[in-house]
């Protein structure tokens, strides 16, 4: 349906990606969002897997500016106005001032991009808004230009495509059908065996310490994981509450 | 300590519940007065909503839009977790308003208006670039844009200008990857960093305490009162006490200080001690010149040459976070295979190599020695480069060892890939094909970093080395010495400027300990006057010749949060309350080191109030870079009564009568009233003359750099890097491992395996010369011989026997979102970026009932700390790991573990014990120890 002249968009190369943060510092800065929910842009990790074959997952989080934007038909079903979709870059923009009335347009955006600032029922609704003011100016968004992975990238959906090509699918990431999100991707790389290493072996070395006491007795004490053992072991993307978003957009690297 | 908001009893606490009490204790400070609280925390706030303020008159709740079939269509589409508002009967539209393209015009004017409110929240903001400049911090010297509007900092932003202007993905070029032509754009603290100048818990006054150490009480006091007090004070211990009764942190304020202690011992009123050793990367550096001399420059792109990369315990994304993890993704990118050797599965295992290893921490030394065994067997060893290159008699020694003809200290064992799985926990087949694809991927890069060796440097830093020899890569590029530590140290094509101070050194200070064993020397000097203990035992406990002069250390100077990023917290805290005199530099209320002290400066916040305390304003960055350069303009007017630190010390100096040695330049344009613009205008001056002397460098001329007021306007200057591999014979004068270079710990012009000086009776006691002072190891204390080997039991291991108590081994680890212990009260990293927690395997967790978000105890016979579990399986069994550089944030209640109150924040150096002198030329950062986790 859509009728921009323009769209802009993100491309995420999570092969590229550590997980720095530097993107969604530099967001809250540029944007003077304080620390807290209000995350713009989230950085999202999670583990799979059992030592020693676990796996980190990283994705990059925020409104990408859908061609289908399923949170404007939310706000006008719901009768609230407040969410524009601008032809210039195709930004999807948010009006702070109708934050009480967008609940509902936040619950219908498959990516959780509407944030809140608490669960309060006065809280200040906000979103990306593409960096406009920096795309105005010339200027790639603060995200994009702070990676230190050089794994992202912004630019014309058209030239985004002839770039990176049109893959829009991530472990993670909701059906891109249901929005036709602003956004191409390029997902992790597959580990490789330089060297054999066989988990099962490595799992009966680590269990012993000879001559002292053995350090596990069982190997499945290792790879049973139930719920909520770990931490993070899948993607949030639409959190409950605030609690939920923060505690699954940071990491333990600190 | 000041008050507290939490029962310690109650154990239950939620994250918010921790984080408000932590942050209340850093805010609390007890009974201080004079700081300018809440001092532009609103800046911190995102300004109230950003409401346009027209009146939207045409919209109320009938508001819909053109195009209804879309939206009924969207509306059907179920997503997960969606609520039930989809099926909602929807209001039929009564006019036609279209919120996306083609817009309605009351909607464009609304998206006008958004846009504008957009923009005008950085109206009137002037861009300054800075630096953060941090020690503690292997990345580049970002080039960050500090946005100032009205003389305050409202936000940081990446440098999109100076260089790959507005181009994120910047791999267009290979010449300018070769060239290190990347931007530095800082990393997540880098945009954070003006968060911290108006934190309320800053301090910005001279403070005297008024409670007990550790109280954190204090009162303001003017700054004419402050210096006198120093002064009277370095006097009186001085005269009572003599004249090695001064000790002075190091690494802080002093940053680059051509020599170390406080700064003022160096002239001529003649008192002050120093030590030797820091808390960096001797583990490494040491053991390097004992069996290659030294290191020579290698470019950052040189890993381009390489068939293989192996980072052994070299945890890239969080030690060096700007450009060198790029250069590695791009290594990768190319084909180039890369393996990571780590306890723990981190971000650098993840995106930059093909596939890691896990190992347990302290059991590097052995799956070295058996990969070296299968070389040895397997003909892998590149005979031509050893007959050339290898000191053949030491040669022949480690090879007996490693086969098991000459016995170690655990018997002659042959030692073979299946040997070391037993201890290490890799495989034996994985150690073979290891070793394998090592010798024959010509050339490979073995990168090693301070992790590995911290219970046995001379071992294991020894036998990396010794792989990177028996390859021949060590002189290849494509290859080079394993400890390219900072990364790299790109050689540039010119050199850089630096301001020369004039400074007039009057006294060489005599070293008397090792810096990390001042607690001791303060806590045994009372044995050694009552007859309990030897001078020579004295000595050689704290790492002092054995026939020098003992310390008396009746004052401490810090300049860091020093009291809190070392081992064996509690007992340094004793050894502070023992003291006549501690005074120092202060950041915030809430640090640690603080809290002990008698008399606080306020401390500028470097990248933005001043920056002369690392000499001067010029900085160069470390690799891959180090080809540009800039100044860091002074950005705002320091807060409060904050002064460079420069000052204080020309002002303290002058009152010992030693200004004009300390700062020729400017001690006679400074009074005790400081005068900014004068301090700004002499500084500036000073910059000026030295950059245009540089100018004129034969080196730099043909690079046109820009004028002075040229340069002053665009302030970063890139110049493209040489491109050169490790040990290249222009660098070297064909003696790349000269014994005249290594101060006594190397006596051939070749590598050498086996260490004569350390087979010699009284080697501990013999003083060498090195890059952090005079060292005498005092007591060497296990592990340590002329040749490489493997010791079981060593103290602090995994293997060590006190883990039948303590079964866990704690990593202190490094963190990406501080540098050291700065940063960690800023709450846009702590919290928000990230959460200070335990990680433990789940195994280890089960074994315990804890499961991730639980608080839980750590502790060991030195001291306890309560903190979150992070339950992962990116951490091996049996090792917990807490990042270095938390805060001793210590509650109400003293335990015998810890008198003055259980830590809440997370230090892991609490938990962490002394070792022998001998064993500690490895700084805190990176440290082990035995330890116990229970839930709490």
């Amino acid at each position: 349906m859509s009728s921009t002249t323009t769209q802009y968009g993100f491309f995420f190369d999570q092969s590229r990606c550590d997980n720095c943060m530097a993107c969604t510092v530099a967001c809250k800065s540029y944007h003077r969002v304080s620390p807290g929910p209000a995350k713009l842009l989230r950085m999202l990790e999670w583990e799979t897997g059992a030592f020693p074959s676990t796996r980190l997952n990283f994705l990059f989080l925020t409104c990408f500016h859908c061609a289908n934007p399923s949170c404007i038909d939310a706000a006008v079903k719901a009768g609230t106005p407040g969410i524009y979709k601008e032809p210039k870059y195709g930004a999807v923009l948010i009006d702070p001032t109708y934050s009480k009335s967008l609940r509902a347009a936040a619950a219908a955006c498959p990516y959780g991009a509407i944030v809140f600032d608490s669960d309060a029922a006065d809280a200040v609704a906000s979103k990306c808004d593409m960096c406009v003011a920096r795309l105005e100016q010339n200027k790639k968004p603060a995200c994009v230009m702070a990676c230190n992975m050089r794994a992202l990238d912004f630019d014309t959906m058209e030239n985004l495509k002839a770039k990176y090509g049109s893959a829009t699918a991530l472990d993670g990431l909701p059906n891109s059908s249901l929005t036709t999100p602003s956004l191409v991707v390029k997902t992790k790389d597959p580990k490789k065996q330089l060297v054999p290493y066989d988990p099962a072996k490595v799992l009966a070395l680590m269990a012993k310490r000879d001559p002292l006491p053995q350090i596990y007795s069982d190997p499945t004490q290792v790879t049973d994981l139930s719920s909520g053992l770990v931490g993070r072991s899948g993607p949030v993307i639409r959190p409950a509450n605030s609690a939920e978003l923060m505690k699954n957009s940071r990491s333990d690297e600190g | 300590m000041a008050e507290t908001t939490t029962d310690d009893k109650q154990k239950k606490l939620t994250r918010r519940g921790f984080l408000k009490w932590t942050t209340a204790l850093a805010v609390a400070g007890a009974g201080v007065v004079g700081i300018g609280a809440g001092y532009g925390a609103d800046l911190l706030l995102r300004p109230a909503t950003e409401k346009t303020t027209t009146q939207t008159t045409t919209q109320t709740a009938t508001q819909t839009t053109t195009k209804t079939a879309t939206s009924t269509a969207t509306s059907t589409t179920t997503l997960p977790g969606q609520t039930s508002t989809t099926t909602k009967t929807v209001t039929q539209p009564v006019e036609s308003l279209s919120y996306v393209p083609p817009l309605s015009p009351e909607i464009q004017n609304k998206v006008d208006q958004l846009i504008s409110s957009a923009k005008a929240l950085h109206d009137g903001e002037v861009t300054i670039f800075t630096s953060c400049k941090q020690n503690g911090c292997r990345g580049p010297a970002c080039v960050l844009k500090a946005q100032v509007k009205n003389g305050v900092v409202v936000a940081m932003e990446p440098d999109d200008t100076t260089i790959s202007a507005n181009n994120p993905r910047e791999d267009a070029s290979w010449d300018n990857v070769t060239k290190g032509y990347i931007r530095r754009q800082g990393c997540p603290i880098g945009m954070a960093i003006h968060s911290e100048l108006y934190m309320p818990s800053r301090i910005l006054y001279p403070m005297k305490r008024v409670g007990q150490r550790g109280e954190g009480k204090f009162q303001r006091i003017s700054w004419t009162e402050a210096l006198d007090t120093i002064a009277s004070w370095i006097k009186d211990v001085k005269n009572t006490y003599g004249p090695n009764s001064i000790w002075g942190s190091t690494f802080g304020l002093t940053n680059n200080w051509p020599g170390q202690g406080f700064p003022l011992s160096h002239f001529g009123f003649d008192a002050g001690l120093t030590g030797w050793g820091d808390h960096s990367s001797s583990a490494i550096t040491i053991p390097r010149t004992m069996a290659i001399t030294g290191s020579t420059s290698c470019s950052t792109a040189d890993i381009f040459n390489s068939k293989l990369i192996i980072l052994w315990g070299n945890n890239v994304t969080h030690t060096e976070q700007v450009m060198l993890p790029y250069y590695m993704r791009l290594a990768r990118e190319k084909g180039i295979p890369i393996i990571h050797i780590d306890p723990r599965y981190t971000q650098t295992s993840e995106t930059l190599a093909d596939q890691w290893i896990a190992i347990r921490p302290g059991t590097d030394i052995v799956m070295m020695l058996a990969m070296a065994n299968v070389m040895f067997k397997e003909n892998l060893v590149n005979t031509a480069f050893v007959n050339q290159w290898v000191e053949p008699t030491g040669y022949a020694k480690w090879k007996d060892y490693v086969l098991g003809v000459a016995a170690g200290p655990d018997g002659a064992v042959d030692r073979t890939p299946e040997w070391a799985e037993k201890i290490c926990g890799v495989p034996a087949e994985t150690i073979r094909a290891l070793a394998r694809l090592y010798a024959n991927s010509k050339p490979s890069k073995l990168l090693f970093f301070c992790g590995p060796p911290r219970s046995d440097y001379l071992n294991t830093s020894r036998a990396v080395i010794y792989l990177t020899a028996l390859t021949g890569y060590i002189m290849q590029p494509g290859g080079g010495e394993p400890f390219m530590v900072a990364g790299f140290s790109d050689p540039a094509a010119a050199p850089m400027p630096s301001i020369n101070w004039g400074r007039k050194w009057s006294r060489t200070v005599p070293t008397l300990l090792a810096n990390l064993k001042y607690h001791r020397a303060i806590l045994d000097r009372p044995k050694v006057d009552s007859g309990q203990m030897t001078q020579a035992d004295y000595n050689a406990s704290i790492g002092n010749k054995s026939t020098n002069p003992m310390p008396n250390i009746q004052m401490i100077v810090y300049d860091a949060n020093y009291l809190n990023n070392q081992f064996d917290v509690n007992e340094r805290i004793k050894a502070v309350k023992a003291v006549k005199y501690v005074w120092g530099w202060g950041w915030h209320q809430g640090q640690p080191t603080y809290r002990y002290l008698d008399l606080v400066l306020p401390a500028p916040i470097w990248p933005f109030e001043d920056m002369t305390t690392s000499q001067s304003n010029f900085i160069s960055g470390g690799s891959p870079g180090n080809h540009f350069m800039y100044i860091a303009s002074p950005i705002i007017d320091p807060l409060g009564e904050v002064r460079p630190i420069e000052w204080a010390l020309l002002r303290i100096g002058n009152r010992l009568g030693v200004d004009a040695d300390y700062n020729p330049v400017l001690y006679n344009k400074v009074s005790d009233n400081f005068d900014l613009s004068a301090w700004r205008q002499a500084l500036d001056a000073a910059h000026q003359s030295t950059y245009e002397t540089w100018m004129k460098n034969a080196a730099i001329a043909p690079l046109n750099p820009p004028s002075w007021a040229d340069f002053k306007k665009s302030p970063v200057y890139y110049f493209p890097a040489k491109i050169i591999g490790p040990y290249d014979p222009s660098q070297t004068g064909g003696k790349p491992f000269a014994a005249s270079k290594s101060g006594g710990l190397e006596t051939t012009d070749l590598i050498e395996m086996y260490n004569d000086f350390l087979a010699k009776p009284g080697a501990a006691d013999t003083t060498f010369p090195t890059y952090m002072g005079n060292t005498t190891f005092g007591k060497l204390g296990q592990a340590a011989g002329p040749l490489p080997m493997y010791w079981s039991q060593v103290y602090g291991t995994f293997y060590d026997p006190r883990t039948q108590n303590y079964p866990l081994i704690l990593l202190t680890t490094e963190s990406r979102f501080r540098t050291h212990s700065a940063y960690f009260n800023v709450a846009l990293l702590n919290g928000d970026c990230y959460r200070h927690a335990c990680w433990i395997n789940p195994s280890d967790a089960k074994a315990r009932s804890i499961v991730d978000g639980d608080l839980v105890r750590v502790y060991s016979n030195r001291g306890e700390m309560v903190i979150e579990a992070y339950v992962t399986s990116r951490i091996t069994p049996g090792v917990v790991a807490v990042h270095h550089g938390g805060w001793y944030m210590p509650n109400s209640t003293g335990t015998t573990l810890n008198p003055d109150g259980v830590d809440r924040g997370g230090a892991p150096n609490l938990v962490l014990e002394d070792v022998e002198p001998g064993l500690m030329t490895i700084g805190p950062s990176l440290d082990k120890g035995v330890c116990q986790v229970e839930k709490f």
